[in-house]
């Protein structure tokens, strides 16, 4: 064999696949180990359920979709989210002093007068702007919208993280209040004589008008606080049987229900005390307020604890990043196996083995991800554009495992970190907007639906994907190296991604065909019409036609490797225009809207693969892997 | 000897994935034309023709371009029947093959039979109103009042309900409760639409589409479409023969791994 090296030690060899795999392990598995809080106990406050967006979730969420959209990121610098969210709500003064508006775009900054560079920004260097910032916005909304200009988009944005934040402020405590426990027992005390105040005034009898104005005085704080919270933090009455579970109120709510006889909410009470406490830098009364509501809640509301603890682990494990790093890593592995597969290959078969676990090991990660998101959300995988990138990238990594184990070469591995790595990487860009479990609209209630076409069809664009991706690995390694004509097994490489390449598409063109089907059913059974020429259905067409294109051309002798690995890369373009184009046309039934980022991006993508496809339909004899020197 | 020409050239795969192609370029203009030219106007042009006209400023006559939707499927329908019937003998190799392109012509001639009997209407009711017709939803130059659809029942709104998500506008169920009065069958009961479940009664089928700003009233979409059939038969024959296909070449490849 050519270029012998020195064979590792073969125990070395054998171990050093499980090392990696082992020390990402640890690595993943240790986050999860906390010290115990000191001070303020924060983790447990994170883990509070409260109702925002229709649906139960922990404070910390609240706190980290908040903040993505106000900082783009989930931490405010040095302190945590639910960190910077207790400040906000309960000490405001302090809040606004904290850098957490993140404004990039030189024209926003030079309106506002703000220092270049800075990246973020606090509420107190923006507030003497607030009426000029509310008049822009509502002037930009008022216009045609053909397109808004980057200013406009980005004025728009800080407008809505601004209105975000205030709303925030006025979730817990009236603005301005030094000590809400003691602001709420004199409440309390001012009810009866106001309320006995107002129906002598009502009667025509003398009234006691200082009484009254206390009342209206309170009233008005709060009337605020109902009118403006963004999070609902008060839980549904328990007594009455027939509440909703769903039916929690804001802070302002509750407490104006206390004028019309209702009682003073012990959650009121407690996070009342919690406000004060955290105002008054008092960690000891904060905790034994949180405690007591902690234990009264989870006397009551058993699901809406659990469903808060739960979510709270799902965000402090942070499973897609954890997988996306193993990705990267198990990418690296491979592409060095393949390159060295001649030079030293004992080396390069430990590094595809090395590959391999730690591909399973991320996807068995990704899994755990998807799964877990299934429990939090009780919907099939895929829900929304962010959890269809999830669940391609998972997709992928599936199909890439069975690749590896049927032809051990290091091309499965490859394809499927890198096609994890990418789709991990494309969802949290989509991830920005702040929620990604949001509760789905009435035309999605049918998780039978959900589940057998969305999923099949999701299916389909991953299996295109991994097509192209291999097909791509077929002119890079052909041009460049001259691996194709190396022969791993019995096969070159070159027919062994050939076969590849057409199994993937024979599979590709099932399940995007049965998806498609499946969506024109699902549209028969719900808007009587199996097939309107709806922009996402025509995509989905164009994905079907082309993938049947490839096999009869083959089939036909028109193409051979080459033609089919191009035509494989052009599958790219295809899927991702059914992906994310039609999403962007502003019609029909899949429209999200045109976002400037995501158009970039697409269409760096497919320029991309049009000159991937450019080199591969360079002449034969260009290629590394066919020249006549390099035939073995 | 030209016959013979006219005929190798319809039976042949690469008019195949030419007329693959062909589709593929329309289906993909056609969606973009749908963007300034509204859904139906596109459809009507680009799918529903035999042709794409491009007429010129100033001139009366119109230039075809590029085959429309009818033109390609009706040339794919050929070259499917014509490959099939000088090409292919039936055998037990062939047999996802045949399923799968029997399933095509069934879709395919399905569609335009569809596209030719169908009809979509609305029936828009305000609580307590009552309608035994349904209107039709295309817009004339010239017309007094939208065409009608006579059913041979009536329906009344009793209630329309819109909940949302609690603190939010995102919709968590839109439904109408209707009393179906039907003189020919005595059927006189209440039934409740909503989003992925219709009413279907007589050969009509009601779906929950639209609703009043005030929640008061609910917009109905309306259809008959006697072919209703054809997508459910051809969709689960073809899918049907993709698994034969597919496995019938995966368990010998295996196998073969295997020794």
């Amino acid at each position: 064999m050519p270029g012998r090296r020195p064979a590792l030690h073969p125990t070395m060899k054998k171990w050093i696949p499980w090392i990696f795999v082992v020390v990402f392990a640890a690595w993943t598995i240790v986050s999860l180990w906390q010290k115990p809080e000191t001070g303020f106990h924060m983790r447990e406050f994170g883990r509070l359920p409260v109702l925002l967006g229709g649906r139960i979730q922990p404070m910390d969420s609240v706190a980290r979709s908040t903040l993505l959209q106000i900082r783009a990121r989930q931490n405010a610098g040095q302190i945590s989210a639910t960190a910077w969210l207790m400040e906000t709500m309960m000490n405001p003064d302090a809040a606004d002093k904290l850098d957490v508006f993140r404004i990039d775009n030189l024209e926003l900054l030079n309106m506002l007068r703000l220092p270049e560079r800075q990246k973020y920004y606090s509420f107190n260097q923006i507030q003497p702007h607030l009426d000029d910032i509310s008049w822009q916005a509502q002037h930009i909304n008022n216009i045609e919208d053909a397109g808004h200009t980057a200013f406009e988009r980005q004025l728009l944005k800080l407008a809505n993280a601004l209105e975000i934040y205030q709303r925030l402020q006025l979730s817990l405590c009236p603005p301005g209040t030094e000590n809400f426990t003691a602001q709420l027992a004199a409440y309390k005390q001012a009810v009866p004589a106001g309320i006995a105040a107002v129906q002598a005034r009502e009667a025509g009898k003398s009234y006691d008008a200082a009484a009254l104005n206390r009342l209206l005085d309170f009233l008005a704080g709060y009337n605020e606080l109902s009118q403006s919270a963004y999070l609902l933090v008060v839980p549904p009455i328990p007594q009455s049987g027939t509440q909703a579970r769903d039916d929690w109120q804001n802070i302002g709510a509750s407490l104006m229900n206390i004028v019309h006889g209702g009682d003073l909410q012990l959650a009121v009470k407690d996070y009342a005390a919690m406000a004060t406490a955290c105002r008054q830098n008092r960690p000891d009364d904060f905790n034994q307020a949180l405690d007591d509501y902690r234990r009264w809640l989870g006397e009551r509301f058993v699901p809406e604890t659990r469903q808060g603890a739960q979510e709270f682990f799902f965000n402090e494990f942070q499973p897609f990043y954890k997988a996306m790093v193993i990705y990267v890593t198990a990418f690296l592995l491979a592409i060095i196996a393949l390159l060295t597969f001649a030079l030293a290959p004992n080396l390069s078969e430990t590094l595809r083995r090395s590959a391999f676990w730690l591909v399973v090991l991320g996807g068995v990660i990704h899994t755990f991800g998807l799964l877990f998101r299934m429990w939090l959300e009780g919907r099939p995988p895929v829900t929304n554009l962010y959890s269809s990138a999830i669940f391609i990238g998972w997709g992928c990594v599936v199909l890439g495992i069975v690749l590896e184990r049927v032809f051990a070469v290091g091309l499965g591995s490859a394809v499927a970190s890198f096609a994890g790595f990418v789709t991990l990487v494309i969802a949290h860009n989509l991830s920005m907007g702040g929620e990604t479990m949001e509760m789905l609209p009435a035309v999605l209630n049918t998780n039978f639906w959900l589940t057998t076409h969305v999923v099949v069809v999701t299916l389909g664009y991953a299996s295109t994907f991994m097509a192209g991706l291999l097909g791509i690995a077929y002119v890079l390694l052909g041009l460049f190296t001259p691996l194709l004509k190396h022969k791993p097994g019995r096969m070159e490489l070159g027919e062994v991604l050939a076969k590849m390449v057409y199994g993937i598409v024979c599979f590709a063109t099932l399940f995007s065909f049965t998806g498609t089907v499946l969506g024109g059913i699902w549209a028969d059974q719900s808007w009587g019409r199996f097939w309107g020429w709806d922009p996402k259905e025509n995509g989905a067409l164009l994905i079907v036609l082309w993938n049947a294109a490839i096999l009869h051309a083959r089939w036909g002798g028109m193409i051979r490797e080459r033609g089919l690995m191009n035509m494989a890369v052009f599958g790219n373009i295809v899927t991702s225009w059914s992906w994310f184009g039609v999403n962007m046309l502003g019609i029909g039934l899949h429209s999200y809207g045109f976002t400037d980022a995501a158009f970039k991006w697409l269409v760096f993508f497919v320029v991309s693969q049009i000159g991937l496809i450019l080199l591969g339909l360079l002449p034969l004899n260009l290629w590394k892997s066919f020249r006549p020197e390099n035939r073995s | 000897m030209f016959l013979g020409r006219f005929i190798k050239i319809f039976t042949s795969l690469r008019l195949t994935v030419v007329l693959l192609m062909l589709a593929m370029a329309l289906v993909f203009a056609g969606t973009l034309a749908e963007v300034h030219l509204g859904l139906y106007r596109a459809q009507s042009e680009f799918f529903r023709s035999f042709f794409i006209y491009w007429q010129p400023q100033h001139l009366a006559w119109k230039i075809p371009v590029f085959p429309g939707g009818y033109l390609i499927g009706v040339l794919l329908l050929i070259n499917l029947v014509a490959a099939h019937s000088s090409r292919f003998k039936f055998s037990r190799e062939k047999i996802g093959i045949w399923m799968i392109h029997t399933g095509l012509i069934l879709l395919l001639a399905g569609q335009l039979f569809t596209d030719m009997f169908a009809v979509e209407s609305r029936m828009h009711l305000r609580v307590g109103e009552t309608k035994n017709y349904s209107e039709s939803t295309r817009a004339y130059e010239l017309q007094l009042r939208p065409e009608r659809f006579y059913l041979p029942f009536s329906l009344r709104l009793l209630e329309f309900k819109h909940d949302v998500y609690n603190g939010t506008d995102i919709p968590k169920n839109y439904s109408s409760r209707l009393l179906l009065n039907r003189p020919d069958t005595g059927e006189h009961r209440e039934v409740l639409i909503y989003m992925n479940n219709p009413l279907r009664c007589a050969g009509w089928t009601f779906y929950q589409a639209g609703f009043d700003a005030d929640d008061q009233g609910t917009i109905l979409q309306v259809v008959k479409n006697p072919g209703w059939l054809t997508p459910y038969l051809a969709c689960g024959l073809i899918t049907m023969g993709l698994i034969v296909q597919f496995l019938s070449h995966l368990i010998p490849f295996l196998k073969r791994r295997a020794e």
